[in-house]
């Protein structure tokens, strides 16, 4: 019992310091890849208007 | 060109990790930002740098020290065309004290087509409303795209032309598709500012960055009566290769700046005009050249409290020197019906730019204050191109 709830305890703790990593190293990252994410939030920003016309 | 989704402008794909230099490089270097911020997207993107390659010394010098050398003075980046023109025709200069609300909206509309690294390596350029360019996601690419980075902003003339979309004409003998583009005769040491020499006009380019229709065609200069008579000159008379081998091209009027845009119609035309170019290394031999209206107008600023540019018929031709980027071996001007003249096609024909013509086409600059003495101040502004009767 002792020894499959450490089992346990350390999966999760390991999935917690995986997850912290990954996000301290690529903190950006992790938004601006999930493109369902960014579909979901990315809103248009002040980018000019504007076309082609040289 | 149509605007990419939103999410489409920041989606950063896997393949940029596989980049063994920028991929390697975290975010923040370039972008700067707040990315502890997780749960927050507004404070994650504060003081967030979108184009970090507007500072190219900064950003990108450290890696690419000899292509950002000279890139200052290139006119991608520095503009320095629009604010010599301007100077030219108002007799000041907009970064001239007094001038500052003038210089701001200068950066809002005919700024935003100025060009960073990014805009040509990484992103689509800000004037058409930027995001990465499709299918690199943020992947670094050392030749531009061409519909997506060229033509996104010289899309509606020189794109048009090149790819022969405008009626009437074919697409340039040069072009075949996913083949010669762009680069194939602009080179990278060109678009990057060439030998660093300070410019404030496209052709001032010299031979050794510009492309020359004479590096690859040299050997034909010969090769025909209208070779040797107009291009090495045996009748007296030379003209630039566009006289002969252009077709029919987009030309613009009555440009305003305020949300206007260009207020005439544009019109398909080809005019060939006397070369006002004295000193210009790359075209000052030619006696003739073709001319494109350029869409400036007294009044093109008033929008932003200058109503209008004193030096206007004194300064600077609006028909002014082009190379249309539509050449045909075989255009109207040169062929002929069996057994005319060599010269049928073309001499005592209307493609010569006569004074008529200014007011033929001032019906474009139509609108917007453009009257009578405007067309004469025009008149005046175009002497040295007009061919006389």
């Amino acid at each position: 019992m002792n020894s499959l709830l450490r089992t346990v305890l350390l999966v999760v703790l390991g999935l917690y310091l995986s997850s912290c990593e990954n996000f301290l190293v690529t903190g950006c990252v992790g938004c601006h890849t999930d493109k369902d994410l960014l579909i979901e939030i990315a809103d248009p920003v002040d980018y000019p208007e504007g076309s082609g016309e040289g | 060109m149509t605007p990419l989704e939103p999410w489409e402008r920041v989606f950063v794909g896997e393949e940029f990790f596989e980049d063994p230099n920028h991929g390697e490089i975290e975010c923040i270097v370039c972008h700067l930002g707040n990315p502890q911020e997780r749960f927050d997207k507004e404070a994650a993107h504060e003081d967030l740098v979108p184009y970090p390659s507007e500072d190219p010394e900064l950003f990108c010098a450290s890696c690419h020290p000899d292509e950002v050398e000279n890139f200052e003075q290139s006119l991608h980046f520095s503009q320095a065309g629009y604010f010599k023109r301007f100077e030219l025709r108002a007799g000041y200069s907009l970064k001239d004290p007094g001038y500052e609300h003038a210089l701001e909206e200068f950066g809002m509309e005919c700024g935003t087509c100025h060009a960073s690294c990014g805009q040509c390596h990484v992103s689509r350029p800000r004037s058409v409303q930027g995001g990465f360019v499709q299918g690199w996601s943020h992947e670094f690419k050392g030749t531009p795209d061409m519909s997506e980075n060229c033509t996104a902003c010289h899309g509606s003339r020189v794109g048009a032309e090149y790819t022969g979309e405008n009626p009437g004409t074919k697409a340039d003998y040069h072009y075949i598709t996913l083949a010669k583009r762009c680069d194939f005769c602009h080179s990278g040491y060109q678009m990057h500012g060439g030998d660093g020499t300070e410019l404030t006009y496209r052709y001032d380019e010299n031979n050794t960055v510009a492309p020359q229709c004479e590096t690859c065609h040299s050997s034909v200069s010969d090769q025909n009566i209208y070779h040797t008579q107009h291009w090495l000159g045996n009748s007296g008379v030379t003209l630039a290769c566009q006289a002969c081998h252009s077709q029919s091209y987009k030309n613009c009027n009555g440009c305003h700046v305020g949300g206007e845009g260009i207020t005439g119609s544009s019109y398909l035309t080809f005019e060939i005009g006397r070369n006002y170019l004295n000193d210009n290394s790359r075209y000052e031999d030619y006696d003739y050249i073709a001319v494109r209206h350029i869409p400036v107008a007294p009044n093109t600023f008033e929008e932003w409290g200058i109503d209008d540019l004193p030096n206007f018929e004194t300064s600077e031709p609006t028909w002014k020197l082009t190379t249309p980027h539509n050449i045909q071996r075989w255009t109207p001007q040169t062929e002929v019906e069996e057994g005319e003249s060599c010269g049928a096609a073309c001499h005592d024909s209307d493609y010569y730019l006569r004074a008529e013509d200014i007011e033929l086409y001032k019906d474009a600059n139509g609108g917007l204050g453009y009257g009578y003495d405007d067309l004469l101040r025009e008149m005046e502004a175009n002497e040295e191109v007009i061919i006389p009767e």
